[in-house]
């Protein structure tokens, strides 16, 4: 699927959750539900699947994120599902969060480590990536064993790595 | 006329037969071509007719023969038969012809002027002339035989040098064999080196890929090894990273963070 | 070789000093994500940053080439296998230029066309490492072509002959020797200080398997680098191993050094470059090749040259091959590449099926800058070779029609039909120059007139016995200067005529001794009518 496409379902995602109000308590929602997808390949392949009548897949959604999200995230997503755009779920609600943040004048850093950060932690990320990028940054914290130690930021397309998995990588490269 | 025929047949018949016993050698003469017997015959024959002309006409014509024949009329029988008597003996001298060996002497004498003129004329223009040939011919062979000396001289100066060239060319041939020889010995020498120096090369490239395949297989044993080696350092550290670690980590990449520009 | 000793306590001991004290040192890269992947290209968003030519690294290790850079997205091609790679994965931009290992230790090796070792004998240790694509050298680092490139074939070397930094072009229909001819020059470099590099684009991989054989079994490895993209090889492969030959040209002609570099050959780079240029989206232009096809030859080639003695005096001599189709010279990659070379061989078709190999067809084979780089002997010795042998080509259209010639005419027919067969040469067997002076002479000074046709090969194989085994002086004063006494080769090849002749008249007195050197020329025969090695099949073990 093109950029474009991805884009245009962004675009509308956007546009209701800025319609709806709370930019930022929707924006860390469906973050949420990407990392979740994107750990998911069973659950993403299930919402991909056009054999699967809509109305069932939009059910799966709806009883996986009903309770646990707001009624517009769960909404939105249901939408895109019904779609078709199950396969690009992940891609759509990046290019959506992105864009978000962009209107509130802020870059997403998308934090990964190997055990939760605290709040001052971020707090202080937050403040360290504004003076390194020159950008308001908004932090979306993401819990991930396989960084092993450290950190890897992702700044738009920038990555800043510093993480015990890299290093590794390195080392067996270096071999 | 019984009588006086059969001696006259008898003559006639003996003429007869001498004249052809001449004719024959006359025939034979002529068929053999000129030889000593056709000139017997041929003076038999004229001696023949001569007699006969002689007896009968008294060597003479005209008076002679008419005289004779008065005469046999005269003496009949006994005559003619004394007349045929005396003719055979006429006949008899001429079978006996010339002498052989002594010639007439008005022939001598002929021949004998004739031999003088010939020899005179030959004492005065041949003799000289056969002379002159002679010396001439005796001063060519004296010459040839000189020439001969000298080709034999000169053929065996030559000779020395031909087998003195002989000798040099051989020498020369030997010379070339033994270039020949050294040519070859260095080709074979230098076939042998460039042999020699392809196998050493052979055996080096082959020692080189030996080599190359060992390095290979360290290379390979060593990313293998490494790769495990690392793969359970991995294990090792995921574990050992405790939160106190985990919480130090994410501090210092803060403030790396922070220090960036 | 020093002794490796693999100790895993080593090891160890090398990830604990990478990790003690291991404070996240931070790296800072770029990722961007591929938005489509098919056909060996990938299109990726992001990386504003990236540079044409730059390496970018996939998730999986994979590297890739950027070469379109668009608004928002990069086209790029796959160097490497696509099966590990979709859409939506990351890709690193590595910030390096596509560069490939140069130097003396590569020769001898067998790498694919980005200087990777493919022939099982270890990693390769280069200290250096160069720029695939860099501008050639300017007017002022250059100076005229002077010293001779001996092929080794007689029919180039006395008529087309090539110098060191020239770029003279192969161009013949399939399976004319253009390959041949390529890998003689290679072999016949021996002990002359040039540094080799084939480079087999779009060839078999057994083809390809059996020239480095060629090379090895006459030693020619020892100084030539063998840089290799089979058939198999995805396209930018193709593409690119021309540019990595030359790179590695380039090194030891900036050292100071010679080389040379064989490209077999372009028309298949073309194609390769067709292929990406089209799943790029570029716009195809005439025959569907992009418009910068012109510049894909002339950059490549321009990077041949003979350096200025302030840059070292190195020079870089390119050997491109070009096959046509049906002898059409006039087709779009052919008419470029001829223009942008300094001279063309062309093979001829039906000259290759008469028996006359190497099939140069010397009317139309031209060498721009060669003859300035002829050893005087040589020029000496060729004479009026090439206006003789145009001559005998029309006489023998005539003769053709069974037309009474005069004697004159009958005269130049007959050496015309020695001289072709004297510039008959068998593969492999690439010939010095000095004995192709002694050869060449021979010809052109009506030594061969008396000499039956059939009978010159033998003659010929004689005449230089004779010249090394008696007048061995002879053939190194030709070799070391360059130039000999003309006389002093009159002598020689007169003495040898001579003799020849009463070899011949002996022969015919011993019946026997004919047979036996008709069988060994009839041997010899064989061996040089060899047929070309098939190159040019259609691929059908490629799996797909």
């Amino acid at each position: 699927m093109s950029a474009d496409r991805i884009g245009s379902y962004a675009e509308a995602l956007v546009a209701v959750v800025a319609a709806e109000g709370d930019l930022v308590a929707a924006e860390d929602e469906l973050f949420a539900v990407a990392q979740a997808l994107a750990g998911a390949d069973e659950l993403r392949e299930v919402l991909a699947d056009r054999r699967i009548p809509a109305a069932r897949r939009q059910q799966i959604v709806e009883d996986l994120l009903g309770g646990q999200a707001a009624e517009t995230t769960v909404a939105l997503v249901s939408m895109v599902v019904g779609a078709g755009r199950g396969g690009d779920l992940v891609r759509i609600i990046e290019a959506a969060v992105e864009r978000s943040a962009g209107l509130r004048k802020v870059a997403v850093a998308e934090v990964r480590s190997a055990v939760a950060l605290s709040e001052h932690q971020q707090r202080r990320l937050a403040e360290a990536l504004q003076r390194a990028t020159g950008k308001d940054v908004t932090v979306k914290a993401v819990v991930d064993p396989a960084v092993m130690g450290g950190v890897v930021t992702r700044i738009g397309d920038e990555v800043i790595d510093g993480s015990v998995r890299t290093r590794i990588n390195q080392l067996r490269e270096a071999f | 006329m019984r009588s006086p025929n059969p001696p006259r047949r008898g003559l006639l018949a003996r003429s007869r037969r001498y004249v052809l016993a001449g004719a024959t050698v006359l025939a034979a003469g002529l068929w053999f071509g000129a030889s000593p017997v056709a000139a017997a015959g041929e003076s038999v024959g004229t001696c023949v007719l001569e007699k006969y002309n002689e007896h009968t006409y008294g060597g003479q014509t005209g008076s002679y023969a008419v005289k004779a024949a008065k005469a046999d009329k005269e003496f009949g029988s006994t005559a003619a038969e004394e007349n045929i008597v005396e003719l055979e003996g006429k006949l008899e001298g001429c079978l006996e012809s010339p002498n052989p060996i002594l010639p007439e002497t008005t022939e001598i004498i002929w021949g004998g002027i004739a031999f003088a003129v010939l020899l005179g004329l030959m004492q005065w223009k041949l003799f000289p002339a056969v002379k002159r040939s002679m010396d001439r011919r005796a001063e060519k062979i004296r010459g040839d035989l000189d020439a001969a000396e000298t080709a034999r001289t000169e053929a065996l100066e030559v000779k020395a040098s031909y087998e003195a060239e002989l000798a040099d060319a051989r020498a020369e041939a030997s010379r070339i064999i033994d270039a020949a020889r050294a040519d070859a010995e260095g080709v074979r020498a230098d076939l042998i080196a460039r042999a020699e120096a392809e196998a050493a090369e052979l055996r080096q490239r082959s020692d080189l890929d030996v080599e190359a395949a060992k390095r290979q297989a360290l290379s390979d044993l060593q990313s293998e090894v490494s790769a495990i080696v690392i793969g359970a350092a991995e294990t090792v550290i995921g574990r050992n990273l405790d939160h106190d670690t985990q919480v130090q980590l994410i501090e210092s990449y803060i403030d790396d963070v922070g220090s960036r520009n | 070789m020093a002794t490796f000793t693999l100790d895993t306590a080593d090891i160890s001991a090398a990830i604990r000093r990478n990790l003690e004290g291991f404070s996240p040192e931070i790296s800072q890269t770029q990722v961007g994500r591929i938005v489509e992947v098919g056909d060996g290209i990938a299109r990726i968003s992001g990386l504003p940053g990236a540079a044409v030519n730059e390496m970018l690294e996939f998730e999986d290790g994979t590297v890739g080439l950027a070469l379109n850079l668009d608004e928002d997205t990069v086209g790029a091609v796959v160097l490497g296998e696509v099966d590990d790679i979709e859409e939506g994965q990351a890709v690193r931009a590595t910030g390096d230029i596509l560069a490939i290992p140069v130097g003396d230790a590569l020769l001898g090796r067998v790498v694919n066309a980005l200087g990777e070792p493919v022939d099982g004998k270890g990693p390769v240790a280069a200290a250096q490492t160069r720029r695939m694509e860099v501008q050639a050298p300017g007017i002022t680092g250059r100076k005229p072509v002077h010293e001779p490139m001996q092929t080794g074939i007689k029919a180039i070397d006395s008529l087309i002959p090539i110098g060191r930094g020239q770029r003279e072009l192969i161009i013949g229909d399939r399976k004319t020797g253009k390959t041949t001819i390529a890998v003689d020059t290679i072999l016949n470099q021996r002990g002359q200080d040039v540094r080799c590099i084939y480079v087999a684009i779009g060839q078999k991989a057994s083809t390809v398997a059996q020239t480095v054989a060629t090379f090895a079994a006459h030693g020619a490895m020892d100084y030539t680098v063998v840089v290799v993209a089979p058939a198999s090889d995805p396209a930018p492969f193709k593409y690119l191993a021309p540019y990595a030959g030359c790179a590695l040209g380039q090194h030891w002609m900036e050292a100071g050094g010679h080389a040379l570099v064989v490209y077999d050959d372009l028309s298949k780079q073309a194609e390769a470059y067709r292929q990406m240029a089209l799943l790029l989206r570029r716009p195809p232009g005439r025959e569907a090749y992009p418009g910068d096809v012109f510049y894909l030859h002339s950059r490549l080639l321009e990077r041949a040259a003979k350096l200025s003695d302030d840059r070292g005096a190195g020079s870089l001599t390119a050997l491109p091959i070009i096959e046509t189709k049906a002898g059409d010279v006039s087709a779009y990659i052919p008419t470029n590449v001829i223009s942008i070379t300094d001279g063309q061989i062309y093979l001829q078709d039906d000259l290759f099926k008469s028996g006359i190999r190497p099939a140069v067809d010397v009317g139309i084979s031209v060498s721009r800058v060669g003859s300035a780089a002829q050893v005087k002997a040589m020029k000496t010795a060729v004479g009026t070779l090439k206006a003789d042998l145009q001559q005998f080509r029309e006489l023998e259209a005539f003769a053709a029609f069974g037309s009474d010639l005069d004697a004159v005419s009958q005269a130049q027919l007959e050496r015309g039909y020695r001289l072709t067969e004297l510039l008959k040469q068998g593969i492999n067997s690439p010939m010095a120059v000095e004995e192709q002076v002694l050869s060449i002479f021979a010809g052109t000074s009506g030594r061969l007139d008396a000499v039956p046709t059939d009978d010159v090969p033998r003659f010929e194989a004689g005449l230089l016995e004779y010249a090394r085994t008696r007048h061995a002086d002879l053939l190194r004063t030709i070799a070391e200067t360059g130039g000999a006494d003309p006389a002093a080769i009159e002598a020689v090849v007169a003495a040898f005529s001579e003799q020849f002749e009463a070899s011949v008249a002996a022969a015919g007195a011993e019946p026997e001794a004919a047979e036996q050197a008709d069988a060994s020329s009839s041997m010899v025969d064989s061996d040089r009518t060899l047929p070309e090695e098939e190159i040019d099949r259609p691929e059908r073990e490629e799996p797909s």
